[in-house]
């Protein structure tokens, strides 16, 4: 079985129209409630929506876990609108997440309205949906909705009547994991090449074309309208007090049912792999999870007794992020998976830092070097180091997570990586 | 719709063809009947970046921004409030209408956005999407990153190139195919992800991959004698010579062939004004 499978212990706010290709239309989305949300925030203050939105808690689904209305917060308060930009992060290439592109495909207008709702509150003018450049049928969807909001007045110098003047853009990238940064697309979106910038100053102050800046993922202005609609404490009653509402989960890997299932946040993980996903495939027993996309620590299976929230995850010594599990079974070849990742790493890293595009290759060849029977006794004391040296010493994270899984699972499954180098040993030695 | 699921893209598995959706065709799945047909032009400004083909029929000797490639390229410019923000948008166009982009067409760019070429060359070599050499009538990508890798990315890509019989980054000999290994398709749920042109086939085994390439090669147009289109010498291309476009759209030199995308309805077939004659493309081009 495979997606879209529906589990009676979903709960689905953003994903309630997932499959129902009606609800892609204009028309369509009107007919269930849609557009109604954009109405109401257009007539309110900006102030006023930033504070339905802080008080609903809603969290960034980009990684970071950051309060949403917070950040909105940060921007400068001048009514001028003339200069601030408003960019949806739809660049979604973290391996092991693919939560995006489903909102992007089936619910474009929900992605739209929410995205628009957001530009008045931080009182921008513009909105940029940045996404990731292979997402050709996703890209033309939205660019279809785009069509639909322009001739029906929704988006433009008037939105719905209102006077004020919100235009909307998609804007594809050209295949560059790094993008997905929030600075890094700002460099994108204005023709550069996608590397971070150092912050300060911050995007609030100086973001996309020098202007003040509030960039937020597909999931998080998805889930704007629901609670402009319904209100925050609505939002509330679904998740934990510091992690509340509801998640999309992107099972993937050694399971019986993969794809996305949206969940109260604080779901319990071992429910999720054995419940709703159906369990381990062929009947096979777990070896490890990763519980937040390829950049965070790996779990082995006994840690597995954990609630899906941020708090909860990060207590576990790992990370939420952007909630991508992926389930690896007893079969798998763990410093084989762990050499891919960093491969990963290794060809996405932009090259500014020394740690990172340095560290990333040896990483990848030691790795290799292991996997391919040719380890040394010294290799994990090496890699480790070289983890430690890439460790908060970057312009941004992905130096860091390029080292979280190896580091994680030397700690946790150091008799693979033993077994493999004793077995090289002599032959090394004989070299 | 259902008895048409699986076989009417011939792709064996996409998301959606099984569990509660498998009421849904692919078309339904993938939108095309939404989309619906998308002019070279195209419509709103907002949306215009937003639909780079990568059109089965490639035509690297195409001038670029002409006809109504230049009405979309203003468009395109209108979006940004700096001119260089529509860099990566054009050169996604000159790689829609070329297949891939070279130092001519970075050229070319540079000198619309008033960038000195050098810098468009250090920008477009950092993103992979664009092709800096060109590529088989279907570039295959398959992914091997990690969700994919637990469930036999690595088999599904050696599959893909045995098949194909190339190596990895190579064309084909019958210049049909490029299969290179790609990084996370953001499909992770439905491995193997492998995207072919601008099309994602999901869940894709080993088993599956011949009959795949044997669908893709009846896909490929079959190619025409040429129009007689009076083309002006290479000097004229940039701007200063006014190209005579045939009226008739449907004369000879159009590409046929069947239906090849799930985007339905798209115009697959670039405007008589950026094809040149037969005798301008590269000969594995010819082949069909
Ligand atoms: C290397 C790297 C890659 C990232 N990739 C993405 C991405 O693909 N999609 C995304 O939404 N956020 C990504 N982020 C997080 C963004 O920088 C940013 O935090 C996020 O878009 C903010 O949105 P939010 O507050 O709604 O979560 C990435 C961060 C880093 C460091
Ligand atoms: S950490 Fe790596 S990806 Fe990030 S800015 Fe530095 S070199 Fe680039
Ligand atoms: S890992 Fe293959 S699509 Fe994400």
């Amino acid at each position: 079985m495979a997606y879209p499978y529906r589990h009676e212990r979903e709960t689905r706010v953003l994903s309630e129209h997932f499959g129902d290709p009606e609800a892609r239309t204009l028309e369509g989305w009107k007919k269930r409630g849609g557009y109604a949300a954009l109405k109401t925030a257009l007539g309110m203050a900006p102030n006023e929506v930033v504070d339905i939105v802080k008080n609903s808690g809603l969290r960034g689904r980009g990684g970071a876990g950051f309060p949403t209305g917070v950040k909105w917060s940060f921007m400068p308060k001048d009514d001028s609108r003339q200069s601030h930009y408003f960019l949806i992060n739809a660049d979604e290439s973290e391996p092991g997440a693919f939560k995006d592109r489903e909102l992007c495909r089936w619910t474009p207008h929900q992605l739209i309205e929410g995205a628009m709702i957001g530009a008045h509150a931080i009182r921008a003018k513009h909105v940029y949906i940045y996404i990731r450049g292979e997402f050709f049928e996703p890209a033309q969807i939205i660019g279809r909705a785009i069509e639909e909001v322009y001739a029906a007045g929704i988006a433009g110098p008037d939105a719905m009547g209102s006077g004020i003047s919100i235009d909307v853009t998609l804007h594809l990238g050209a295949g560059a994991y790094i993008c997905g940064e929030e600075t890094a697309l700002m460099n994108s979106l204005e023709g550069r090449r996608g590397q971070p910038r150092i912050k300060p100053p911050f995007p609030a102050v100086m973001g996309a074309f020098s202007k003040p800046t509030t960039i937020n993922n597909v999931e998080t202005v998805c889930a704007v309208p629901h609670i402009i609609t319904n209100g925050a404490d609505w939002y509330r009653q679904w998740g934990t007090e510091k992690s509340p509402g509801t998640k999309l989960f992107n099972m993937s890997g050694h399971l019986v049912r993969r794809g996305n299932f949206e969940l109260p946040l604080g779901f319990p993980l071992k429910d999720l792999i054995y419940d709703v996903c159906g369990g381990i495939r062929d009947g096979r027993k777990l070896k490890a999870v990763i519980p937040g996309g390829s950049s965070v620590p790996i779990l082995a299976a006994d840690e597995i007794d954990i609630a899906m929230d941020y708090e909860s995850v990060a207590a576990a010594g790992t990370m939420l992020g952007t909630a991508s599990v992926i389930v690896m079974d007893d079969q798998t070849n763990m410093v084989k998976q762990v050499r891919r990742m960093v491969e990963f790493y290794a060809h996405e890293s932009c090259g500014q830092c020394t740690p990172c595009r340095e560290g990333t290759q040896w990483l990848a060849r030691i790795l290799r070097r292991i996997e391919d029977g040719y380890g040394r006794q010294e290799d994990l004391d090496q890699l480790l180091e070289i983890g430690t040296n890439m460790t908060g010493t970057t312009i941004c994270v992905l130096s860091d997570s390029a080292a979280a899984p190896v580091a994680s699972s030397i700690a946790k499954f150091k008799d693979e990586y033993l077994a493999l180098i004793r077995r090289a040993e002599p032959a090394a030695a004989a070299v | 719709m259902s008895e048409q699921k699986t076989t009417v893209l011939g792709n064996p598995g996409f998301a959606g063809e099984t569990g509660d959706f498998s009421h849904l065709s692919e078309a339904d799945i993938r939108g095309s009947a939404y989309v619906g047909r998308r002019p070279p032009e195209g419509r709103e400004a907002g949306a215009a970046a937003s639909y780079p083909y990568q059109l089965l029929q490639k035509d690297p000797a195409a001038r670029l921004f002409e006809g109504p490639y230049r009405e979309r390229a203003e468009k395109i410019k209108s979006r940004y409030p700096e001119p260089q923000g529509a860099l990566l948008p054009l050169l996604n166009l000159a790689q829609e209408i070329r297949g891939h982009v070279d130092a001519e067409a970075m050229a070319t760019v540079a000198e619309e956005l008033d960038l000195s070429p050098t810098y468009v060359r250090g920008v477009a070599t950092f993103y992979t999407m664009y092709n800096k050499q060109p590529v088989g009538d279907f570039l295959i990508q398959v992914c091997t990153n990690v969700a994919c890798n637990l469930c036999g990315g690595d088999e599904v890509m050696a599959e893909f190139l045995k098949a194909a019989g190339t190596e990895s980054g190579e064309i084909s000999f019958d210049g049909a195919f490029t299969v290179i290994e790609a990084e996370c398709l953001g499909a992770c749920g439905f491995p193997t992800a492998v995207q072919i042109n601008e099309r994602y086939f999901e869940n894709v085994t080993t088993a599956e991959v011949p009959a795949i390439l044997e669908q893709l090669r009846t896909e490929r147009p079959i190619r025409r004698k040429p129009a007689p289109v009076d083309v002006k010498p290479p000097e004229a291309r940039h701007g200063a010579g006014k190209v005579e476009v045939p009226d008739d759209p449907g004369a000879p030199g159009e590409t046929v062939g069947p239906e090849s995308n799930p985007y339905a309805g798209g115009d697959r077939t670039p405007p008589a004004a950026a094809r040149p004659p037969a005798s301008d493309r590269p000969s594995s081009e010819g082949q069909g």
